[in-house]
């Protein structure tokens, strides 16, 4: 009877164990989620970029080199360059997170100067690409006739060797 | 008295050619755009500009379906809004001769359930083309030649608009001109490049393209069309009221 008792003890704490091992896990993986989700684009802004995306000036010649910057916007807490022009293998998307900084979101700085711009081709197509539209972290762009989205959130965090998943084309 | 005026004048014309070339002599449009339309997609059918741009992107096998883009047109012609739709064709998304049978659905689509409001009320096609879409300018120019062609056959204000952009190492000025050539020109003036394609191909009116997002002075109405030469496009739809027409490209 004893041992019964011991037994059924034991179950219960290994199972009050496990349970919040699972209560821990879930709680942890929600809790960095809703972290990440705070720290992502929340979306298009209408702030213009600065004389830094202007084609020819010295700034946007230093970013683009000879291409030509198709669109230019900001996006949450990145700014984005579509570029047209370069060579059929070029990574067209150009991203810069400003991690907060007033004075990179203000788009007149040269956001150069707060980061550097990571270059990406979404759905893996190279060529120029034109930005189609644009919802919270997400762009719709075309690349080299394929129409594509390109998640902020997610495409970029893995570094240049992740791009998005075509949605046509 | 008057030689002294003639030098003058004569010097100000050199000055202005030497700073700017022929273009440098374009002042602006005149008189000035004072309306805009602006784009809203499929889905969102609360749209509230004075004009209202239907942006059905690629379509055929992309976002966003032709279904929609057709019921959108005639919610907003319904509204008695001013109402463009737009499609962007990527050869990606559907092929030439696809993109020329949407055209036709949509008018088919539109005149089967509208047909009074669609001559006051549907301004046509807006044909986002451009260098990059995998279309060859020879193809472009067909498709404009077979969307006018249609459009001609309807009653009313329904045309089609061109909303291209191209850049160095895309389509030439001579390219440019044979696309716009059949069609309204809505060009995208973002910049330097485009204001001398646009003043250069020398079209009879413009319904300039604009977003607040582009370097100064291509992010306001007044500045990018303050670039363009000659007059923009004008058309009352009917109410009485002067409109001239620029369109404002956005993220929706």
């Amino acid at each position: 009877m004893r041992k019964t008792h011991i037994a059924l003890i034991a179950g219960v704490i290994a199972a009050a164990v496990i349970a919040l091992g699972i209560w821990q896990t879930t709680y942890l993986s929600y809790a960095a989620t809703a972290a990440k989700a705070a720290a992502a684009p929340s979306g298009p802004t209408d702030t213009p970029c600065g004389t830094w995306a202007e084609q020819g000036t010295a700034a946007a010649t230093a970013i683009v080199s000879t291409r030509t910057i198709r669109n230019c916007m900001q996006v949450g807490d990145d700014w984005v360059i579509a570029t047209v022009g370069g060579s059929a293998d070029s990574a067209s998307i150009g991203v810069l997170p400003c991690h907060g900084n007033a004075t990179c979101l203000g788009g007149q700085a040269d956001p150069g100067a707060f980061g550097a711009w990571q270059w990406f081709k979404p759905g893996g197509f190279g060529g120029g690409a034109t930005i189609l539209d644009a919802s919270g972290s997400l762009l719709l762009v075309d690349v080299s006739g394929h129409e594509l989205t390109f998640n902020l959130a997610a495409d970029i965090t893995s570094g240049a060797a992740t791009f998005a998943t075509a949605t046509g084309g | 008295m008057r030689r002294l005026a003639t030098a003058a004048g004569v010097m100000a014309l050199g000055g202005a050619l030497a700073l700017g070339g022929p273009a440098g002599l374009a002042l602006a449009q005149s008189p000035a755009p004072n309306v805009t339309a602006l784009d809203y997609r499929p889905g969102n059918l609360g749209g509230t500009a004075t004009g209202i741009v239907v942006e059905g992107v690629g379509s055929g096998a992309c976002a966003f379906t032709l279904a929609s883009v057709k019921a959108a047109t005639v919610h907003y012609i319904r509204k008695h809004k001013p109402t463009w739709t737009e499609l962007s064709p990527q050869r990606g998304c559907a092929t030439l001769a696809r993109y020329k049978q949407m055209i036709h659905g949509i008018i088919t689509y539109v005149r089967a359930r509208v047909p009074g409001l669609a001559a006051t009320w549907w301004a046509g096609f807006m044909l986002d083309e451009e260098p990059n879409f995998g279309f060859t300018a020879s193809q472009v120019v067909s498709l404009n030649k077979y969307a006018a062609s249609q459009a001609k056959a309807l009653p009313g204000v329904t045309s089609v608009f061109a909303e291209d952009a191209t850049w160095s190492g895309g389509w030439t000025q001579a390219q440019y001109n044979r696309i716009v050539a059949p069609v309204i020109a809505a060009p995208q003036v973002y910049n330097s490049f485009m204001v001398r394609i646009v003043n250069n191909a020398h079209r009879p009116s413009n319904l300039v393209t604009w977003t607040r997002t582009m370097p100064a002075p291509f992010n306001t109405r007044a500045g990018a069309s303050g670039k363009i030469k000659g007059k923009p496009w004008s058309n009352s739809f009917g109410t009485g009221k002067t409109r001239r027409w620029s369109n404002r490209w956005r993220s929706q």
